[in-house]
């Protein structure tokens, strides 16, 4: 690590702006997660808690923001298919072709074919994977 | 709006179902136990539940246990509940129970239902004896613990009070207009 008094003033700028972009790139790299839900559906309290733990689990440390969705016209301006949505990096994490907007259950359909009102641990660990994975190589480059 | 309690007579209904004809409660009175069942075509807590819905008729008929599912929700706003995709549905999956649709939503107000699904159990004499979910898991059929509606249904088969009487229904709630 350098020593500011080694290099007098200079060295001291030198020092906070390499502290300073490590901060900006820090945050850069924070994925981006909004998490929508509906009072409606019950299942959104063991949802947020999926998403949490998997991405503590994952090592992600991540920008999230809880949205919730109560009428029509929200729903329509969110473009929420039903409760609960993740959306990584701007992208649901199970697109669909559903463009009935409505503060609903989603039903999500399970890697085994069953219909679920949560979303898999298997399908949200893939997402924020796949993100984790984009958001490395987009720091690279 | 009024909830029935365990003990409340059940209330007459007349609607039709996706077989185009009108069924009413009276028709059951022969049955030694009926469950109303408010459900939907949309909501992903019935679909979990649903095939153990026709599970329970297929093991119960015998024994004079007539299962009678009714979809109140607001179709306007929620299409997948419409008549006609309530018809579908049925046919997918070969539904053993009639479907019944309460457009007017007065029946589903008049038992107090708040959620799909929820299940209302009446004994021989119309008794309401059981209120509540289904089972404890939802969302996974093989770690079920406590099959509530199975075990009322024994008890009150057995002329007996079921242990459990009431459970917090679990699902979507009902789509009023």
């Amino acid at each position: 690590m350098e020593h500011p008094s080694a290099h007098g003033v200079g060295g001291q700028l030198n020092v906070r702006l390499k502290s300073w972009t490590r901060e900006i790139t820090k945050r850069v790299r924070m994925m981006k997660v909004r998490f929508l839900y509906s009072e409606d559906c019950p299942s959104h309290e063991e949802a947020l808690q999926r998403l949490r733990r998997l991405l503590q689990e994952e090592g992600v440390e991540a920008d999230l923001e809880i949205v919730r969705v109560d009428t029509f016209e929200q729903a329509e301006r969110e473009r929420f298919p039903g409760s609960p949505t993740i959306m990584i990096e701007g992208h649901d994490i199970c697109p669909t072709a559903d463009t009935h907007y409505a503060p609903a259950c989603r039903a999500y359909v399970l890697e085994d074919g069953r219909v679920s009102p949560l979303p898999s641990v298997a399908l949200i660990r893939r997402a924020i994977l796949a993100a984790k994975a984009n958001l490395k190589k987009t720091e690279k480059s | 709006m009024t909830k029935l309690k365990i003990g409340d007579r059940a209330v007459p209904f007349n609607l039709p179902a996706i077989d185009d004809v009108n069924h009413s409660l009276s028709e059951y009175g022969g049955k030694n136990a009926v469950v109303v069942m408010f459900s939907c075509n949309h909501c992903p807590y019935v679909r979990a539940w649903e095939d153990r819905m026709v599970q329970i008729q297929a093991d119960y008929a015998a024994r004079g246990v007539q299962l009678v599912a009714i979809n109140a929700n607001d179709a306007t706003k929620y299409p997948e509940d419409s008549f006609h995709k309530m018809k579908e549905r049925a046919r997918e999956k070969q539904f053993n129970f009639p479907y019944l649709r309460d457009e007017s939503q007065e029946i589903a107000k008049a038992y107090g239902a708040e959620r799909t699904p929820e299940a209302f159990l009446f004994d021989k004499t119309g008794t309401l004896r059981y209120h509540g979910v289904i089972d404890d898991n939802y969302d996974d059929p093989t770690a079920v613990k406590v099959k509530y509606l199975r075990n009322a249904l024994d008890a009150v088969l057995a002329g007996s009070q079921p242990e459990t009487t009431e459970t917090k229904p679990v699902g979507c709630t009902i789509k009023w207009k």
